[in-house]
């Protein structure tokens, strides 16, 4: 559902959508179908072990097995210095990186890359893999965040000592880094408070659990590389690798294959620069792909974590203080998305007083990687469950409670600006409109509200558009086409034109062959290569404006563009200052050599202005008491999309966001072996993502604040929906049978535990 | 033209031994960052490379050709990661 109408041609329509063909009759060519003549299998040695130091590894044995090409080891990429670089947030460490791709001097997680070898088959790949021998001496392990930040935890790092802590520590810990952002006087704000609440909550690591396993193609020839791979950025695909086997930038191109899901999971690489160094070894191209169980055992999972929130409410309904004290796990190596769920815990809110504290913690799992708006969906769930139990601590309904302290344009956030676009307010009117909202329920169903916030992103991103003899439009952009941007982009170059939709051929190109795009994540392609190919089409129109006045004999000032056409501009007074026969777009681009040769245009931006995105939604849910089964009977999402270009496709990112969060509440969890540290549920069986049967219809409410800083009022869509899910579910269930959930999953063991082993009811 | 300058969290405080605000004279990102650098040698290009910026509530790359306002208030973020 669409909650406005505009007045545009094609921005705001709904057209098939450009790859859905070969999507659904497999023609499609994701990362495993590519393969080049005499192509190789590569396969990958893992730890077996949790934590272990790497005394020796002997690959003589696999590499006298006849059909193996190439063994290699840590040891054959680069070494980097230890540095962090890059922002904060992300804090790169190459040294950390490298090690994470093959391990060097331990194994720090089971599955983690040990060795990898490339043979004429799979088979043989498998029998060389068994033939290396790895000399390891077992460390003691820690997996659970708490655990690993006790003082006598097994180290990771021996050398770790926490950064921004002053004076800095003197003893070395699994705790990489400690963040702070506070603002107003938490202490008297807490003191005004009529209500104080305080929880404790944890979360489990959820993997994005993207269908498609990472797969590549690699070959090294004549010093140049080329890899063919499924990412949400061939061009970050590129620089990690360069940067990783130790080549120029220039030197290596990348094919953008299909992806069949990444949700932040593939913004980073695993494989790719093992075929590449496999096939420089071997001189062979190297097919690489994991299996399920490497994908849940070796890739980035987002973190686990354990929180502590504080409110501080008045009896009149507004918060005076809150405090969030957050601890996420990273994995073997520093990065956890902690700083970014300090960022958001509050964001919805006005709150003058507030401090979020976040510590990023190492222990011995898989590194964790981005996962739709990284860190946001996990402090939400806990503020959320907190700021529900406050609503009902002063008998507030939990959408009133939510308006009443919403943050507003120029609410000051916690992490320093004013906040420059609303939205949130209205996620909540649309709610309090719904006819659900009010609707009764029945024995063991209750209703639970919650809100979420994502920043939204900017950044570099180019396009180029060319013109074709026929007056077709052919746009080319690095942007890997996850949620539909092929679509988005030729509809904001159709409505910028003024041409047809489908006259235009929208298409992902390689690395070498258009600019530089930054990944498709952080719900920023709409917005930015959006405003590139805007850019690109802008000058397309003032070159055809130029070829028209040749071809009518007049000056470019006399010609305008109008709905396609090069028209008699006109004066301030609305009167014509030429007069001629306008020209199509597709007569002007037939004439294209006559006029100077080839129409085409480059777009580049580092855009910036990207506007917040906010969601609030309420469930419906019913708990069986006698299993703990929590069934979804409603789901009504509502989020603003600034204006949404292809309604279906945002409605499906909601959609998409609200079950992803439907299983981070109920189901998915890593489970560990406690005594060896190894996961016991690395597939799809016992690691349980919803299906079908397990959702209603989410109902999207599609809100449209439009954003001035976009000529179409673009904001992004991707990420947000996946934040209020957890805390909606938990308030739910909270409202249905009387007890607070505050860890997840809320799995049935959990529910009934919680049903048989409490008699008050909580709120 | 004077502008409020604002290092949040992660944005470089060590460079500027803990002092976190600024009254700066610049019309446009290039020339704050480049007064910045002045002041504290190095800590421009760290700027340029590792944070994002809120001109009046309004976040950006820290990029060169970003104008300011009369007044404006500009708070150096933490870059955001994309998902």
């Amino acid at each position: 559902m669409c909650a406005t109408r505009n007045a545009y041609r094609w921005v705001g329509s709904r057209p098939v959508r450009p790859d859905g063909l070969e999507k659904v009759t497999g023609a499609a060519k994701y990362g495993a179908d590519f393969t080049l003549p005499g192509a190789l299998y590569g396969k990958v040695l893992r730890s077996p072990h949790a934590h272990a130091r790497i005394l020796s590894i002997d690959t003589e044995r696999a590499a006298a097995l006849p059909g193996v090409k190439a063994v290699i080891t840590g040891a054959d990429l680069p070494d980097h210095p230890f540095e962090y670089s890059g922002p904060e947030r992300l804090a790169l460490n190459f040294w950390h990186i490298t090690r994470n791709i093959l391990a060097r001097e331990k194994a720090l997680y089971e599955g983690h890359a040990v060795a990898a070898v490339a043979a004429t088959s799979a088979s043989i790949a498998r029998r060389a893999l068994a033939l290396i021998e790895v000399d390891y001496e077992p460390l003691p392990h820690v997996i659970d965040v708490e655990r690993a930040m006790a003082k006598d935890a097994p180290l990771l790092f021996e050398d770790m000592f926490t950064r921004g802590v002053e004076p800095p520590p003197t003893e070395p810990s699994n705790i990489s880094k400690r963040v702070c952002f506070e603002m107003g006087d938490v202490k008297a704000g807490f003191a005004d408070a009529d209500e104080i609440v305080e929880r404790h909550f944890r979360t489990a690591p959820v993997h994005q659990a993207y269908i498609e396993p990472q797969a590549c193609l690699a070959q090294w020839q004549g010093g140049k590389g080329e890899i063919w791979t499924s990412s949400q950025g061939h061009f970050a695909v590129r620089n990690l690798t360069a940067r990783l086997t130790g080549m120029t930038i220039g030197d290596l191109k990348v094919n953008p294959a299909e992806i069949g899901g990444g949700f932040g999971g593939k913004t980073v690489v695993y494989l790719e620069p093992v075929a590449l160094v496999l096939s420089r070894l071997s001189g062979h191209p190297v097919r690489m792909s994991m299996s399920r169980e490497e994908v849940f055992k070796a890739t980035g999972p987002t973190s686990g974590a354990s929180m502590t929130i504080k409110i501080g409410v008045c009896r009149d309904g507004t918060m005076r203080a809150a405090e969030a004290i957050l601890r996420y796990q990273s994995g073997a190596f520093p990065g956890s998305p902690v700083m970014n769920g300090c960022m958001c815990a509050f964001a919805p809110y006005s709150i003058a007083n507030q401090r979020t504290i976040g510590y990023d913690v190492v222990s011995n799992r898989p590194k964790a990687a981005a996962y739709r708006a990284p860190g946001s969906p996990i402090s939400a769930f806990a503020v959320e469950s907190t700021i529900d139990i406050a609503a009902k601590t002063i008998g507030m309904d939990p959408l009133e409670f939510r308006r009443l302290n919403a943050a507003r344009i120029g609410t000051r956030m916690v992490y320093g600006p004013q906040l420059a676009h609303g939205g949130y307010v209205e996620t909540i009117d649309a709610l309090r409109d719904h006819p659900g909202y009010q609707a009764p329920l029945g024995p063991n169903q209750g209703r639970g509200v919650a809100s979420g916030y994502w920043f939204n992103g900017g950044g570099d991103s180019g396009a180029t558009v060319s013109v074709n003899a026929d007056g077709t439009l052919t746009i080319a952009t690095g942007s890997p086409d996850i949620g539909g941007t092929r679509a988005s982009m030729a509809i904001m170059a159709a409505e910028t034109l003024g041409i047809d939709y489908h006259r235009i051929r929208s298409e992902v190109a390689d690395t070498q062959t258009v600019p530089y795009c930054h990944v498709t994540g952080g719900s920023r392609v709409t917005y930015a290569t959006g405003l590139a190919v805007i850019d690109a089409c802008k000058k397309v129109i003032d070159d055809m404006r130029a070829r028209a006045a040749l071809l009518r004999d007049v000056d470019v000032e006399r010609v305008a563009w109008e709905n396609g056409h090069a028209v008699p501009a006109v004066d301030a007074a609305g009167g014509k200052i030429a007069e001629f026969e306008p020209l199509s777009f597709q007569e002007i681009a037939a004439k294209f050599s006559a006029t100077g040769g080839p129409i085409a245009a480059t777009g580049t931006v580092n855009a910036g202005g990207q506007a917040p995105g906010f969601s609030t939604q309420f469930c419906d849910v019913e708990v069986d008491p006698e299993t703990g089964r929590v069934s979804i009977l409603r789901f009504v999402a509502a989020q603003d999309a600034g204006r949404a270009i292809h309604p279906s496709y945002v409605e499906g990112q909601i959609q998409g966001g609200v079950v992803q969060g439907i299983g981070w509440a109920l189901n998915e969890e890593y489970i560990y072996d406690e005594a060896s540290g190894t996961m016991s549920n690395p597939g799809f069986l016992d690691y349980r993502v919803p299906v079908s049967s397990d959702v209603p219809m989410i109902e999207p409410i599609v809100v449209e604040v439009p954003n001035p800083n976009h000529p179409y009022g673009v904001k992004g869509v991707g990420e947000v929906s996946i934040c209020p899910p957890m805390a909606a579910i938990a308030n739910a269930v909270a409202d249905a049978v009387g007890r607070r959930m505050q860890e997840l999953p809320m799995s049935p063991p959990r529910i009934l535990h919680a049903l048989n082993h409490r008699q008050d009811p909580e709120l | 033209m004077s502008v409020r300058v604002v290092l949040s969290t992660g944005t470089g405080l060590e460079r500027t031994g803990g002092c976190k605000e600024f009254e700066i004279e610049a019309r446009t990102m290039r020339e704050l960052v480049r007064k910045m650098d002045q002041r504290f040698p190095g800590l421009g290009a760290w700027l340029e490379e590792e944070t994002a910026v809120a001109i009046n509530g309004e976040i950006h790359d820290t990029v060169h050709f970003q104008p300011l306002p009369e007044n404006a208030e500009v708070f150096f973020l933490p870059k955001i990661e994309a998902g």
